[in-house]
């Protein structure tokens, strides 16, 4: 199965290259959709010979990760793509993970992080909070919902088709996985925690509150 | 004349002067200018001339002009949050696209 990684990257230039590094010795199917960066992202993509897509604006997570994903099945002929943050906090040596996962023939591998003592209490209330609000909704359990790190096949992709540019895209995508009818795992991912820390805010989870009625609609 | 009316007037021709200057930029339609200085207008005789007031009051049986002015703003502004929200979506829409595109096909 023709699997493409996809990145997102907005500002990253200071973590993006020793991503790549890593993940670049396990697979050259690689694709950084720079969101408008201000600073060396793109730069520091090329210098490493991976093909980045560039957006002359910051038009948000979710507005990337549509390109990222577009082009991989479109003009890559991927069959799946699996998607990282651009910030060095997933662990490349998960990969094989979502790999054998999607071999196994599930459309969706969810990553999920450790609410461990590194986490802030705050953002595990958040996850958390987001997680019981979308159980109660639509009767699925998505344990860490903001995770960046996620696959799903051609066809998954297909009835995810999110509307959300900005970072609520994750919380649209558990929305319309609990939707759906289609097949997902979760996985357990390590994560390396540095100063570029997500999770919910309460700004997001306002902005999101907004918008659920809408996606319990669409 | 009270302290009330000089500030009306002033905030009226205030608002006249804009919307003449963004009319001869261009960037404001002609139909649209029209609108807008016929709206202030009115509001400019209501302020100056009290017996328009009390003809506004009893076509609306409300005791205070106040009252009018409240309600129509409210009107004013909901009808204007909507439009300038749906614009606002289409050019974000529209953005997106653009963007998404011209990154995919360089």
């Amino acid at each position: 199965m023709k699997t493409v990684i996809v990145v997102p990257a907005y500002n990253e230039s200071r973590y993006i290259g020793r991503f790549l590094d890593q993940l670049l010795l396990i697979t050259s199917e690689v694709i950084v959709v720079d969101d408008g960066s201000s600073d060396q992202t793109k730069k520091v993509v090329e210098q490493r010979g991976v093909q980045c897509l560039s957006h002359m604006v910051n038009l948000g997570k979710g507005a990337a990760l549509k390109t990222g994903c577009d082009y991989a099945f479109k003009k890559m002929g991927a069959e799946a793509v699996i998607i990282m943050d651009g910030d060095d906090q997933h662990a490349v040596s998960d990969l094989k993970l979502f790999k054998r996962e999607l071999e196994r023939g599930t459309q969706v591998v969810l990553g999920v992080r450790q609410m461990d003592a590194k986490m802030p209490l705050m953002r595990i209330l958040g996850n958390k909070g987001m997680s019981i609000l979308i159980n109660l909704l639509f009767g699925h359990y998505i344990a860490d919902i903001p995770s960046g790190f996620k696959a799903f096949t051609k066809s998954a992709y297909r009835q995810l088709s999110w509307h959300s540019s900005g970072y609520e895209v994750e919380t649209e995508i558990a929305v319309r996985i609990a939707k759906s009818k289609l097949s997902y795992v979760e996985v357990p991912i390590s994560t390396v925690y540095h100063d570029k820390d997500y999770g919910f805010n309460l700004l997001d989870a306002g902005r999101i509150l907004v918008k659920l009625p809408y996606w319990l609609w669409k | 004349m009270l302290g009330i009316q000089i500030l009306s007037i002033t905030f009226i021709f205030l608002m006249l002067y804009v919307i003449r200057i963004h009319y001869k930029k261009g960037e404001l339609p002609k139909v649209e200018a029209i609108f807008w200085t016929l709206i202030l207008l009115i509001v400019g005789i209501m302020v100056m001339v009290e017996q328009s007031a009390n003809y506004i009051r009893s076509l609306f049986s409300v005791t205070r002009l106040t009252d009018v002015i409240v309600i129509f703003s409210l009107m004013g502004v909901f009808v204007l949050m909507i439009e300038s929200r749906i614009q606002i979506n289409k050019l974000r829409t529209k953005l997106d696209k653009l963007v998404r595109d011209r990154a995919m096909d360089n």
